[in-house]
């Protein structure tokens, strides 16, 4: 069995370390301003949203053609952002930066993916990025990510560079995973923490419990933020990799994307509750509804549940709807999304809002704003560049690294085990105790 | 430094390509990314650009040829080189290609042969004095997956259909939104297609001049198709809207010459030799010749044992066992088995003079078992391990049989063509004590016993070369004279090498008549799977105490006879064989059956 | 020193390692104040705190990417499946995430999943079975199945020190069947070699589990017959010791597999396999598969044992190939 080892074993190449600010930040701290009313819904979750949208989706079986059709009104006037209690402006515009990454990074992969550069499915978020960005910009150092397909943005906040998604999609052998894994199945154990996701919808939750758990032997409450969309959560290693977080009282900071889609099905037809956040209830953790295309609701709940986390307290679940304005893949035209519905989300742009709010918070000025969007243009050009350059991996790759060595220690990453050991020493079980050491 | 041209990969599953036309000839100047021929793939046709600028010195590959992917097709060097004469096997000038395809094609699989990253090899003599680094162009690393051309960065970029989707294969292009001499920006929409999936725009994969449009609106190209160019100077030769049919598609290469060649010699006439791959190991690396070797094996195979024994005695071809210890590792299993052989305890340790061990046999002539021979001794074996034998003889008083043969057998003779035997006396018994014994009659059979429907009788037929058993079946229908001409006719044709295999196969109980040599009794060994053999003694006058109706006992002479059963006492208990050969003496001394 | 149980000897050696290594931590169901199902984890909640002992929700996805997560953390989690028919329930978590852990991303999982396996004991379809040729046909994991007591223990130890994923299949019919003194100091068993459990000469079974048993007694009756059989004892599926199968191969030019898995897809079709590979001309016979049927492991004992390939059947199979 082969315990070759290549000259580096896939993991991140050179990247930034994680950005420190986001909870940590109290050198900058949040400008004062009012706060609207938090809302409930039935079963007494909080749902910090300013509107709801009033309509929902419905089967249409009866015409010529199925379809889905909405059902109330579309064309609700746009409301501002709910402001953030925890946000200081420089990391607002952080976040706003971070925000047009995750697009521009994309709208190249889209251009790229139609050159034939891009090698198998791409996955886009666009409308999405609000939710990403927002609450990946929450955690610490530390802690730990767990993203799903559509994270690329919340992968940028934790430290890769857009070349990283570009080269892991255009399968180059420098990419994160030196071309062993397609798209966004990437992730780095030892500097960003980030788990790299695996196909199998709602698998990495499980296994963010467990990093949370490790972490706690050696003495730290971490938080662990795993993805989940609307359609993923209707998996079972969702609710049993959950429930291990809320039994042990673990840091796992759920967010769960209900972008009304999952690939054709819409949410009407995955589940029987209206609001997702309302498994929390049967979990026993606290949870929360947000609107996932304001980056001040995303993040200040996040912020909390991380917060919420390094105490110790245990695992929260945070609900973002949103829209996945594109279809679930590039070859998908979701066609089969109604196109009022199309619009009303559209006009619920995250990057459009967050805009209109820093015109209003006067941070930014327009013309501020154009040169952040050309800035990050030059920026994703040397990107596209440097992973459109680069070699693809060598055929050698193939096998190695399949098995890790033996003789390479592993060290532990909260540096040393620490057990309170409160009840070490009391009596044995009555029981037969193993011989040796009765 | 020369460049070599090769035929690019256009999709993972192509592996040849047709050049259907070249755009350039030796002589002329050619531009990097300047078209230089075309091609048509089972995927795609392409216009594929010079990996280098320079002079165009040779084309290998005449039009109309189909070669391999990454087969040299021609040669670019430094500016001022001189187009060159056919040099080197198989290379063509432009003009000679016209004339000979064919021999363009004897080229192809020399240039098939030659990896891509190793084209300094195919360099023709006179240019190629250093080794040519691999034109970044041509490495397959730097493309997309389906080998689209995008690594042309300047001057000529194709612009090809995309693959919307995993199983889309097509698309059609619903509108140019350019037209040819538009000046586009990287990004900006070029075109619009339609996909079984979905409708898209398509922007520009680099900026530049739309310097040519090859695929009109309305029409469906596969993927990767080239459907535009954008950038590089126009080229003169408009693509043809379909590839041109391989016309003179030359008939293939024809190895043929040298695969006649080669009929295996060794194809003969002899048997094939069962014997294992070990023993056709042993044979190899010992210069056996299996067919000195009897086998002992299932169905006469040889095995292991059987070769090493005959090594042991010397039998090897050519080379002796000590020599074998030039090739260590094939004489390994050798060594080991002798080992294995002499000191089972000590298998691990290496023997040094295994030969010594084996190689001492007494002085005499040295004869293979006999096919026949190696059979005889395996069954025997085998069956003193299955059965659990038990003997009992008993004497029987055949003077009336005796008396009725010597009265009967010359009429009988000439009655029925067929001496009358004691045998046939024998074997009528037995099948009436059979039938009223059926377990001595009878098989194991993993965990049960076999109750034979059939009494079919074997008679031990002693050859000059061996013995054989052939088989009165179905005894028990048959009539004493039946019986007594099976047996003659059987006996007969055994001698003869007449016997058919079913008719040496199937008995369910056997006799044996070694008595004619005077014994007194033996123990004949079960003849498996039966369970009991009759072993018949020689005949003999003695004194013998007879007892009359009255009770009074006198001394006769008498013809007797020692009758030993052999049983399975597996299945055959003492008393059970006890019962049958008491009635067996019954019937025998008190004959009183039709003899025919 | 006084003999130890198979069953023990798995218990002293995750005892031993969490003495040894604080970064050892066991996880599973009702491991922790009962001490697991058979009790392979009794005291250990006293001895080593809860910490370290963790019980778990009843769910197998749950326990393998929980132990995965902690590993990513540099810990050695030991996990055990209650019976290890349940692994299916985990299935996704290890042929998906931890076996492709460090080839994809470089994060390597240094764990063990451990728990009884076999039958024998008439336990039923979904207490009886070897599930562990799902995971010897998956790269990136190493696959454990010990026969006796003190191979369990010094391969639970290189398993827990390994630094991958490492299956580890117990087998219940010998927890407290099987018995041997062990050595008094710290000891291992590197993973992927085999044992010569008995030398001989004419007929190699390879075997691994509770069958090396079965094939022992077959050899006892056949050793009255002077048919001497070796025997080995593959004790590691993955990686498999092709070198130990080579060697017993070239020694007696005749093979028998035999395992308790069922025959299709089996490992023995892997091992005929290598034979063909590595040793063809020594072979002096065909190579033999004896394993159950292929069918369900059943509950009622004569069906167990019409599934279960018994001693006369090694038996049988062995004069034949002698024989032949
Ligand atoms: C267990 C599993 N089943 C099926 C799939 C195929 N699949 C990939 S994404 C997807 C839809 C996911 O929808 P959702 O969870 O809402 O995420 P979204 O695409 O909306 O971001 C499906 C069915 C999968 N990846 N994993
Ligand atoms: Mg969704």
């Amino acid at each position: 069995m082969p315990t070759r080892k290549s000259e580096s074993s896939p993991s991140a190449p050179e990247v930034k370390q994680p950005h420190t600010n986001g909870s940590k930040a109290a050198n900058a701290p949040a400008v004062k301003r009012p706060q609207p009313p938090i809302g409930k819904n039935p079963w007494g979750i909080p749902d910090w949203r300013l509107e709801q949208p009033p309509f929902h989706i419905e089967s249409d079986w009866s015409g010529e053609e199925y379809r889905y059709k909405v059902v109330g009104d579309t064309n609700t006037p746009v409301p501002p952002l709910r402001p953030s209690k925890y946000l200081s402006k420089e990391q607002t515009l952080e976040i706003y930066r971070y925000m047009i990454i995750n697009r521009q990074m994309e709208a190249a992969l889209e251009s790229m993916y139609k050159q034939s550069k891009v090698i198998g499915g791409l996955y886009l978020s666009l409308g999405q990025e609000a939710t990403s960005v927002a609450s990946a910009y929450a955690l610490d150092r530390d802690d730990w990510l767990g993203p799903m397909i559509r994270n690329q943005g919340s992968m940028v906040v934790r430290g890769y560079e857009p070349s990283s998604a570009m080269m892991q999609y255009m399968a180059k052998g420098t990419s994160p995973t030196k071309g062993r894994d397609s798209g966004s199945h990437y992730g780095d154990p030892k500097k960003l923490n980030v788990i790299a996701p695996i196909s199998h919808l709602g698998d990495s939750i499980g296994v963010l419990s467990g990093v949370a758990l490790g972490a706690r032997l050696q003495g730290r409450e971490i938080a662990c933020l795993a993805y989940i969309g609307d359609g993923g959560q209707s998996t079972g290693p969702t609710y049993e990799g959950f429930n291990f977080a809320a039994v042990r009282k673990l840091g796992v900071v759920l967010v769960v994307e209900h972008n009304s889609w999952a690939y054709s099905t819409p949410v009407e037809l995955q589940f029987a509750c209206k609001d997702l956040a309302d498994r929390a209830i049967g979990y026993g953790v606290p949870g929360v509804i947000v609107d996932g295309t304001d980056a001040n609701q995303v993040y200040d709940a996040t912020h909390e549940a991380v917060e919420r986390a390094h105490r110790g307290e245990g695992a929260s679940i945070i609900e973002a709807k949103l829209m996945r304005m594109k279809g679930h893949a590039m070859h998908d035209a979701a066609v089969y999304v109604p196109s009022a519905v199309k619009e009303y989300w559209q006009r619920r742009d995250p990057i459009v809002r967050m805009e209109q709010y820093l015109k209003e918070t006067g941070w930014m000025t327009e013309a501020q704003m154009k040169e952040v969007h050309a800035e990050v243009q030059r920026y994703m050009d040397q990107e596209r560049e440097q992973a459109e350059a680069a070699p693809m991996p060598s055929p050698e790759e193939a096998g190695t690294d399949v098995y890790f060595d033996n003789g390479v220690d592993i060290p532990v990453k909260y540096g040393e085990v620490r057990v309170k050991q409160s009840n070490v020493g009391r009596k044995l079980s009555e029981s037969s105790a193993p011989g040796h050491y009765k | 430094m020369p460049t070599n041209v090769v035929m690019p990969q256009m999709g993972e599953s192509i592996f040849e390509g047709t050049i259907t036309k070249w755009l350039k000839k030796p002589g002329d100047q050619v531009q990097r990314d300047e078209p230089l021929f075309e091609i048509s793939t089972d995927k795609v046709d392409a216009e594929i650009p010079a990996p280098a600028a320079g002079v165009l010195t040779e084309i290998k590959i005449a039009e109309g040829t189909t070669v391999e992917i990454n087969t040299v097709v021609a040669v670019i060097g430094e500016a001022g080189s001189q187009p060159v004469a056919s040099s080197g096997s198989g290379s063509v000038t432009v003009d000679a290609a016209k004339e000979a395809k064919a021999t363009a094609v004897a080229t192809a699989p020399e240039g098939a042969n030659e990896p891509v990253a190793a084209p300094g090899a195919q360099v023709s003599s006179t240019s190629g004095k250093e080794p040519s680094p691999s034109p970044a162009d041509g490495d397959p690393a730097n493309r997309g997956p389906e080998g689209a051309p995008g690594g042309a960065s300047t001057g000529g970029t194709n612009v090809v259909m995309p693959q919307m989707g995993e199983s889309i294969f097509e698309g059609t292009i619903t509108k140019w939104l350019k037209k040819v001499g538009d000046t586009v920006q990287r990004d900006e929409p070029l075109f619009e297609i339609s996909t079984d999936k979905v409708d898209a725009e398509i922007p520009a994969p680099a900026a530049g001049v739309l310097t040519e449009i090859k695929v009109p609106e309305g029409t469906t190209v596969e993927i990767n198709t080239v459907v535009a160019v954008i950038g590089g100077s126009k080229s003169s030769a408009p693509a043809a809207a379909a590839p041109k049919p391989a016309a003179a598609a030359p008939s293939a290469p024809a190895p043929a010459a040298t695969a006649t060649q080669a009929a295996p010699a060794a194809a003969g006439t002899h048997d094939r030799i069962r014997s294992s791959p070990l023993v056709r190991r042993i044979a190899k690396d010992n210069n056996l010749d299996l067919s000195r070797i009897s086998g002992t094996g299932m169905g006469g195979r040889i095995t292991k044992n059987d070769a090493l024994a005959f090594l042991a005695q010397g039998g090897a071809g050519s080379a002796a066992p000590a020599q074998t210890q030039s090739q260590p590792q094939a004489a390994a299993p050798v060594k080991a088995a002798a080992a294995a052989a002499q000191a089972p305890a000590a298998a691990t340790s290496r023997p040094s003079t295994p030969a010594a061990a084996v190689a001492a046999p007494l002085p005499g002539e040295l004869v293979p078992l006999s096919r026949m021979r190696g059979i005889i001794a395996e069954r025997m074996v085998e069956s003193k391990r299955t059965s659990a034998h038990v003997h009992t003889v008993f004497k029987v008083d055949m003077t009336r049989i005796v008396r009725l043969r010597d009265r009967e057998k010359s009429k009988y003779e000439q009655r029925n063509g067929v001496k009358l035997t004691f045998m046939p006396f024998i074997a009528m018994a037995a099948v009436q004590c059979l039938r009223r014994m059926p377990i001595i009659n009878a098989s194991m059979e993993g965990n049960a016993i076999r109750y034979h429907q059939n009494i079919n009788i074997g008679i031990a037929v002693a050859l000059d070369w061996g013995l054989i058993v052939p088989v009165v079946k179905q005894a028990e229908e048959r009539s004493f004279l039946g019986v007594a001409r099976a047996i003659a006719d059987l006996a007969a044709r055994a001698r003869a090498k007449k016997l058919k295999p079913e008719e040496v196969s199937g008995g369910t109980f056997t006799i044996t008549n070694p008595g004619i040599f005077g014994e007194q009794f033996g123990t004949p060994v079960i003849n498996q799977p039966e369970s009991a053999i009759l072993g018949v003694g020689g005949m003999f006058k003695e004194p013998t105490v007879i007892t009359d109706a009255d009770g009074v006992d006198s001394i006769a002479i008498r013809s007797i006879m020692r009758l030993t059963l052999g049983f399975d006492h597996r299945i055959i208990d003492g008393a059970d064989a006890g019962k049958f050969m008491a009635d067996m003496k019954k019937t025998l001394e008190n004959w009183d059956g039709d003899i025919g | 020193m006084a003999a130890v149980t198979y069953l023990e000897a798995i218990r002293q050696a995750i005892w031993e390692e969490m003495e040894r290594d604080s970064r050892v931590f066991v996880l599973g169901e009702d491991v922790a104040i009962y001490g697991g199902a058979f009790k392979v984890t009794e005291g250990f909640i006293h001895k080593f705190g809860m910490e370290r002992v963790v019980d778990t929700p009843i769910s197998e996805m749950a326990i393998a990417s929980a132990a995965y997560g902690a590993s990513l953390t540099g810990l050695r989690p030991v996990a055990e499946f209650q019976f290890m028919d349940f692994i299916s329930s985990a299935h996704s978590q290890i042929v998906q995430i931890l076996a492709k852990s460090n080839w994809r991303w470089g994060a390597p999982a240094p764990l063990v999943l451990r728990g009884p396996s076999g039958g024998g004991v008439s336990g039923g379809p979904f207490h009886s079975q070897n599930p562990e040729m799902f995971y010897v046909h998956t790269p990136g994991l190493k696959v454990i199945a010990p026969a006796t007591a003190r191979d369990a223990k010094g391969l639970m130890k290189s398993a827990i020190r390994d630094n991958n994923p490492v299956l580890f299949f117990e087998h219940k019919f010998l927890y407290r069947r099987v018995k041997e003194e062990l050595p008094q100091e710290d000891y291992t068993i590197e993973i992927g070699k085999a044992r010569v459990h008995r030398e001989g000469r004419d007929l190699s079974v390879i075997t691994y589990g509770a069958m090396l048993y079965t094939a022992q007694e077959a050899a006892d009756l056949l050793a009255k017959e002077d048919i001497q059989l070796e025997i080995i004892d593959l004790r590691t599926l993955l990686p498999l010791d092709r070198e130990a199968i080579r060697r017993t191969t070239e020694k007696t030019n005749r093979v028998l597999v035999l395992h308790e898995d069922t025959k299709t897809g089996g490992i023995a079709g892997e091992i005929a396999a290598i034979i063909n590979e590595e040793a063809f001309d020594a072979l002096d016979a065909p190579i033999a598969r004896i394993a159950a049927l292929d069918a369900p492991v059943p509950f009622s004992p004569p069906l167990e044992k019409a599934f279960l390939p018994q001693v006369g059947d090694v038996v049988r199979e062995a004069r034949r190939l002698v024989k032949y």
